[in-house]
Formats: structure tokens, sequence, C-alpha cells
């Protein structure tokens, strides 16, 4: 067990390396940045000054080990637009995109699942062909989309809820909802089919033949195989999930960090972006290494790995 | 046979067809047969022949929505289980019948320990005892079937297990709360010969301590011939012989119980006689035949077998055979 | 024959007259009718976009701006409604249809492309390879792809070029992850081993056998991501980050949409209908197809 959990460290280690590498490329093969620092009409020795002040003229490599120090110290530039540091910035917004994703998935992960296991016990019925209906057409809704109708519905035409912004729970619900769409027909499509895989196992049956109550026999037996591809799954559909954060932050002016780092590209705020990428990387990869522990507590054989 | 006491199972005219796109199967199509306390009746037959499905049915476990009982009884000492509530009937599950399916890998569920298992099945006869003393019964009933070190055994997880020992446990938990009957599905078709004996030891040990009564399927004639009282014959869904052992085997009535003796390999002496096989198929139970499932196969076919199925002649309360062969004259 | 004394005899059971099945069985779809249906529109309009058009979709008209569907109280000459700008929101549906056809489609052959040779190297080579390769897999999954695509267009800017940049990125993992899967259990069969003896090279085990044998599983897994692909360029372009002005693209037009929602419901409403329609009939396509070609891969 122990070796599986440091294999997967190391995993998740090597892949925020590869992540960093990938933002750090990115924002400096854009072209030289210099100019974005100095004004218009700066002088060849104003220019080359700014240059070596932020180390631009070194060779990559070492920018890039200089970039790699920075971060894990905690360093992570100078916002161009806001000019306070990054770090304190990106902070102040991941509480945010948190509570939005989290609230999110809770709501995807409740509503799904137990539509799902509602759609598998009525097999064949109306009921499963309703469900997996609905199921089909949540999935191909965009989440902004159904953001924009939820606005139009109860905050425009109807006038219950506010359209954007934050502060209370009244502001949550409609973000929530659309964050969680997509999430709720995709729960909804895989606990119907593991369920409906379990179900048919023999250790079900067994289950059933030893006298068990219906319940216990679809909670105890059945559930608890069909909740570990569920689990896998929930992960990685939690990594998706933040991304759509970010659309959702946008529509409804949710101060996240997905808003930010939007806003960032529009003023070309590399800085931020570099670290607003590699903060939501880092939560995607821990989330990732949460998932395969919990796989591992879940299915005893995976434990001996 | 005491005439007098009703026989513990008694199962008349059950039918049992699954429904799928490409037509309706008649996987069960009018099986009758009885079981007293404390026999073992063996239900004979090839694959398709329908004791599965018989079996499924009677603890009311046949996979829905496909399958469905269209019709008949199951007498559980005189009540009709078929007429229960879904609640009622899961009290007899494990209480009054216990059953072992075929395939020991599949029957346990791979992320619970044994131990927790057999609680499990304990715990619903005993709602009142502490865990650890359920713990202790599970011991004890692991190494009544035989399973070594049970107190250490007892946590571990079923993939653990060898084959024949995950039966000896399935076995444990289906006796777990002392049925009057266990059914056991195949139980040796995944064991190894040396296994499958000791099991069949096993079962009958149980038999015998408890009074229990047991349905034995198996497609195997060597099972039957080791632990079995009486034997009932299947074939395309339908009960074709029933019989006490000796007689079964040493005089077969049906035309096909008697196939299926002759193809099982002989020696004389030490050259092995040519097998035997019983030409054509298996029939295919979508297609309504008029006349006996049997005869496009039987030796002793005429025109009689094709035109109406054959009644069913009763010799006395322990066998009967469904065969025109064997109808007197008058009763045509 | 015997000498058995008989106690009775019992009639044969007769027939079960009405054996109408009480229940329901499954039946699989001989042909996708809805999902070709739904999907007629888009295959119709990205082909013969240009022609269906009665308006210029990029056609600038003040005057008449914001005017409602046929159906909600306009005129059919706009059929659904114009925009802001006086746009007629039909032709633009229909331009956007080609857009999201093209991009979707290349996007999903480079993707596929890609993903199928690196799964299919890391399952044949095996060992380092495919550690690297999975690694690489591993990384890229850890980015979500709104945030990829927000990093392309910080470097390359928006347009058509950062969208099958981007789907191309975020789709080849799940080739190479599936392929290679398949490419491992391939290489266990007998046929590959017979190839080996005879003397065949690497590259021609790879191509001519072990490759044809994976085509169904792209094939399916590739019908089953148009619908994604189709929603993550309309999220992009939402977003400012995918097809630019003044080609038309749904998601594009939704984001005009918003802020004359109060006004107009139908702007941001109607093309969001239309990529409903064409994911889900992608979706349902792919289910089909995956049935059809090989119901084992369930899972996917």
């Amino acid at each position: 067990m122990l070796r599986y959990v440091v294999r997967r460290l190391l995993f998740g280690l090597v892949a925020l390396f590869g992540v960093s590498l990938i933002t750090f490329l990115a924002t400096h093969l854009s072209g030289d940045v210099t100019w974005l620092l100095v004004p218009m009409d700066a002088s060849e020795a104003e220019i080359a000054a700014v240059r070596q002040r932020y180390g631009l003229d070194l060779p990559l490599y070492q920018q890039y080990a200089i970039y790699l120090q920075n971060v894990l110290s905690g360093d992570f530039g100078t916002s161009i637009k806001y000019n306070t540091p990054v770090l304190e910035l990106v902070w102040s917004r991941v509480p945010g995109t948190l509570v939005l994703a989290g609230s999110g998935f809770l709501l995807a992960l409740m509503i799904g699942v137990s539509l799902g296991i509602n759609a598998a016990l009525h097999r064949g019925t109306r009921i499963d062909t309703g469900l997996t209906l609905f199921g089909l057409i949540g999935q191909a809704m965009p989440g902004f989309w159904v953001a924009i109708m939820l606005q139009l519905v109860f905050a425009v035409s109807l006038g219950w809820l506010p359209t954007g912004g934050s502060g209370s729970f009244r502001h949550l619900v409609m973000p929530a909802i659309a964050v969680s769409w997509f999430s709720i027909a995709a729960f909804l499509r895989l606990t119907r089919s593991a369920m409906l895989e379990v179900l048919d196992a023999d250790y079900v049956k067994f289950a059933r033949v030893k006298g068990n109550p219906e319940r216990v026999v679809i909670l105890r037996h059945a559930l608890r195989n069909a909740l570990i591809p569920l689990v896998t799954f929930a992960g990685l559909n939690l990594g998706a999930l933040l991304g759509g954060t970010v659309v959702i932050e946008s529509v409804f002016a949710w101060p996240g960090l997905g808003k930010l780092m939007i806003d960032a590209i529009a003023s070309r705020d590399y800085p931020i972006v570099q670290a607003g990428v590699l903060t939501t990387a880092t939560l995607v990869i821990m989330i990732n290494l949460c998932v395969d522990l919990l796989y591992g507590l879940l299915d005893p054989r995976m434990r001996n790995e | 046979m005491s005439a007098g006491t009703i026989p513990l199972l008694d199962v008349r005219g059950l039918r049992v067809y699954v429904h799928t796109k490409d037509g309706t199967v008649r996987a069960v199509d009018g099986a009758s047969f009885k079981i007293e306390r404390g026999e073992a009746l063996g239900l004979v037959g090839e694959s398709g022949s329908g004791k599965s499905m018989t079996c499924q049915a009677i603890m009311q476990i046949e996979p829905r929505p496909a399958a469905v009982i269209e019709e008949g009884e199951v007498l559980l000492d005189g009540e009709d289980l078929l007429k229960k509530s879904a609640r009622d009937m899961q009290r007899v599950r494990g209480n009054r019948i216990g059953m072992i399916l075929q395939d020991p890998l599949s029957s346990l569920n791979p992320v619970m320990t044994i131990g927790d298992q057999l609680i499990e099945a304990l715990r619903l006869s005993d709602k009142t005892s502490k865990r650890s003393q359920l713990r202790q019964q599970a011991i004890v009933a692991l190494e009544r079937v035989g399973i070594a070190k049970a107190d250490q055994r007892v946590h571990a997880y079923p993939f653990e297990f060898s084959g024949g020992m995950r039966q000896r446990v399935a076995a444990a938990i289906a006796i777990a709360r002392y049925p009057d009957l266990l059914i056991a599905d195949e139980p040796t078709s995944a064991l190894d010969v040396t296994t499958q004996h000791r099991f069949l030891e096993l079962l009958k040990d149980l038999k015998r301590e408890r009074g229990m009564s047991l349905l034995l399927v198996t497609h195997d004639l060597g099972v039957v011939a080791g632990t079995c009282d009486r034997v009932a014959v299947m074939y395309g869904g339908r009960v074709v012989e029933i019989g006490k052992l000796e007689q079964i085997l040493r005089q077969p009535r049906h035309p096909y119980t008697r196939a299926l003796l002759k193809a099982v390999p002989q020696f004389h002496g030490r050259r092995l006689e040519r097998l035997f096989q019983i030409s054509g198929e298996p029939p295919n139970n979508r297609e309504d035949l008029p006349g006996c499932h049997f005869a496009p196969r039987c030796s002793e076919v005429d025109q009689r077998c094709d035109a109406e199925y054959p009644p069913t002649v009763h010799y006395d309360d322990a066998s009967c055979t469904a065969c025109w062969r064997l109808v007197p004259e008058d009763e045509t | 024959m015997s000498n058995d004394t008989i106690v009775s005899v019992e009639p044969a059971p007769s027939a079960l007259l009405d054996s109408a099945s009480r229940a329901r069985p499954y039946r699989m779809k001989r042909y996708p009718f809805l999902a070709l249906v739904l999907l007629a529109p888009l295959i119709l309009f990205g082909l013969f976009g240009p022609q269906l058009n009665l308006h210029n979709p990029a056609a600038i008209d003040p005057a008449n701006a914001l005017l409602p569907p046929a159906f909600a109280g306009g005129d059919w000459q706009y059929a659904l409604g114009t925009d802001h700008m006086g746009r007629d929101i039909l032709s633009r549906v229909i331009d956007g249809a080609r857009s999201s056809l093209i991009v979707a489609l290349f996007g999903v052959a480079l993707a596929g492309m890609i993903g199928t040779l690196v799964g299919m190297m890391a399952g044949f080579f095996g060992g380092r390879t495919d550690e690297v390769l999975m690694r690489l897999v591993d990384i890229q999954l850890a980015i979500p792809p709104i945030l990829l695509a927000v990093l392309l267009a910080a470097v390359i800017g928006g347009g058509l070029t950062t969208v099958v940049a981007t789907l191309t990125i975020t789709f080849w993992s799940t080739y190479a992850r599936i392929v290679r899967g398949e490419t491992l259990s391939l290489m266990q069969r007998d046929f590959i081993a017979l190839a080996r003896v005879a003397g065949a090279s690497r590259s021609r085990i790879m191509f001519r056998h072990v490759l044809p044998n994976l085509l169904s599983s792209v094939v399916v897994l590739a019908t089953l991501q148009l619908g994604a692909a189709v929603g993550l360029e309309a999220a992009l372009s939402f977003l400012g980050l995918g097809i630019q002005p003044p080609e038309s693209a749904w998601g594009l037009m939704i984001a005009d949409g918003r802020l004359y929602m109060s006004q107009a419901w139908w702007i941001p409403t109607l093309p969001g209908l239309a990529i409903v329609m064409t994911v889900m009939g992608a979706n349902m396509l792919g289910d089909w197809t995956r049935d059809w070609l090989d119901p084992g891969l369930r899972r996917l």
C-alpha cells in the first residue's frame, strides 16, 4: 500500500513539473514580453535595463530555473495590470473557485448518482427511458448556455435570483447548478451502467439468496462494487469541473480563479495566467491523487499491488 | 414414502419464459417434482434443459425483467411461494431455503471479508447477539466446512481463497441459518475431481446432521450417483422422468435417460468402449413443438410422439415418466 | 416393457395460450434514425451552407436589429429573428454549423491520428517508451481543456487554429490510453507472434497487423468524441478564444446575445438549441456506432 502511495505521489510531482514547464514555455514562446513592461516611448537603454531586471536576456533554460526557484519560494511574480504580487491575487480567488466547484460537484454527485441508481433499478421501464433521455440531453447542453438560460428564466424573467456576483447563498444557486449540469448527466449514465453490470453479478444474486432485504442487497452489495469505477470517473470529472468553473464564473461574475484568468488573457497579464494554470493543475493533480488513494481503499484487491 | 405427510417442496407445472429480442425462450415449460424432508433429489439434464432456471424460479431470483414465471405452483410445506409478497419471500430465502450458485468465484462479494459475509447471513436470523459472538459462530461454521485456521481466515477476502475453498465458504453461508432445503446449482462444475468429491461428502454430512433436504442440480451423473436418493431428469424445459436412484441407474424408463446412461463412458475390463453420443442437438426452446421434445433424437420414436406431448405416467409416489412408449394401451 | 404398477396417467400440460410477453425486451435500434435526424441539419448546413442562406450572415443592418423570430411575432423573412446588429440569425446559425463541423472534424481527426500512433507505440514497444508516453498523458490530463485553450490563446491568439490545436491536445490522450490497452491485448494474440516469427519488420507488424484491428475502436471513439468536440468549440468561441468575428460560431452568438438577453431572448437561446441538437445527435451516433461495431466496448 505504501509503495502504491509513493508511486502515485511521484507521478503527481512529475506531472506538476511538466505543467510548469508547459506554462513557462507557453508564455515565453509568445514573443518578447519586454515591450509589455515598458511604456511606448522607451529608449533602447531603458528597454535593455528592463530586460536585464527581469532576467529576460538570459538563455531560456536559465530563465526556467529562476522561474522554478521563484515558484517554489512562493514568488509568482507581479501582476502587470494590478501591480500586486500574483500569489496574493491568486490566493484570494482560489476559495471562490473551490466553493463553486465543490458545490457543483456535490450537487452532481447527489443528484446524478441517485438518479442513476434509480434508472438501473427500474431498467426497461419508462422511468429508466426518461432518465436516460434526460441524461442524454443534459450532456448535450453546454454549461455556459445552461448558465445563460438559467439567468434568463430565473433572474431576468422571474426575478427570483440575482444575475451575478457573490455574497449569499442565493448567488450560489444558479452557478452551482450550471457547473453541475453536465456532470449530473455524466454521473447518471455512468452510475446506471455500473449498477446494471453489478446487478447482474452472481454475488448480488447470492446476497439475495441469503435472505437479505432488497435494500441491503442494493446498498451494501451492489452499490459498493459499482462505486469503484464511479470513484475514478468522479475524480476525473472533478478536473473537468474545474475547467467548467472558468466559463461559469465569467457568466455570473463570480469572483474566482477562472474569471481572473480570463480577464488576464484579455489584458495580457501573463504572470497571472501562468500562476492560475499552475494552481489549477496542482489542484487537479492533488484530486487525482486522492482518487487513486480512495480507489485503493475501496477495492481490497488493489492493496496488494 | 409415508403417505399423509406433505412433501417439503412440491413444484407443480412450473413455466418460466424468457423474453428476448429474438423471441421468447421457454426455459421451463411445465416442470413438476417433489422433494420430501431429508431427501436428496438430483436434477439432471443438459445445458439448456431448464434446471438452473427452475432453481432460480423456486427462489424467485430469476433474471427479471426478461425472465417471467408465467405459471405454476411452488409449494413449500404446502404454502405457494409464488403467491408470497416480496417481503415474505425474502424471509424464506436463506432461512427456509438456502442456495449455492454455480461459480464460487463470483458468488462472493469481492470487497467484503468472508467473515463479514458469514456474519451478514447469521445476523439475519439472530438480531440480538453481539458481533463478536457472531464472529465466533462464523469461525465455527468455517471449521465445520473444513477451512483450516478459520480464526485467521475469517478476516480474509474471497480472492485469497482457492475455488474449492470458496465453494465451501458459500456452502457455509448457505446453511448458516439451517434451512430446510438446500439448492445446489451445479456446485461442482468449477471444481476439479478430488475437490468435487470432498465437497459432495460435505453436502452429505450436512444433510445427515440436520435432516436437510437437498436439490442437487448437475449434468454429471457421477455426482448424482454418489449423493442422491432420487433423480429427476429434465429435457427441453420439462421433467421427463423421476425415480429412485437405483431404478434410474439400473432400469431407466425414458429413452432420454437411457441414452444418458449409455453415454457414460464404460470400461469393460481394460478396453474403453466407443463413446456413445446421443444424435442430434438439444431443442431450441423457442419453437413450440407439438410433440415430445425428445422425439427428433429418440431411437424409439413413433407417430404419437410427434403429434402430441406424452402424458405423465405415475408409478408410485416417487417415480414417473413422460413417454408414449410407456402409456398403457387403454389410456391413449 | 416394464411390469411396474401404474398408479395414474396424467395428461400433458396444455400449451400456454397467451404467451404474449409481459416484459418488454431491450431492443437495439437497427438504424440510428433519431441521431441522423438530429444531425441532418448540421451536415446539410455544413456542406451546403452558403447556397442555402437567404441573407448574408455577416451583413449588418441596424435598421432591422433585434427582430423576433417568426414563431414569436416576427416576419418569415427573418425566420429566427435578427441580432443586435441586424444580422439574420438563421443564416448565422447555418454559417456557424460549417465552422463547428470543420473544426470538430479536424480536431478529432488529428487527435485520433496522434493518439492512435502514440498508443500503438506505447503498447507495442512497452517499457520505457510506454512509461514516458503515459506520463505525457497524465500531464495532459491534469490541465482542464479550457485552461489549455486559455494558455494557447495567450500565446497565439484566438481563432480557428487555437480551437483545432486545443481539441487535438485535449482529445489525443483518450485515444492513446485506449489504443494502448487494445494494443497490449492484441500483442498477446497468436497472429502477431506468427508475423514476428515470419520475419516481419516491426513497423510492418504495427501497421499491417495491429492497426487494422484497432480501427473499430478508434472509429467508435472518434464518433463518441465528436459531440464533445463541438461542445468544447462552442465554449471556446463563447469565451472569445475560439472562432473570431466576423466569422460566425454558435458560441460567439451566445456571447453576443447575452447582453441583449432581456430584450431579445432568442439571440442566446436559439444557437444554444442548435448546439444541443448537434451534440445530442453526435452522441447518439457515437453510441449506436459503438453498439454496432463492438458491443464489448460498452465501457467506453
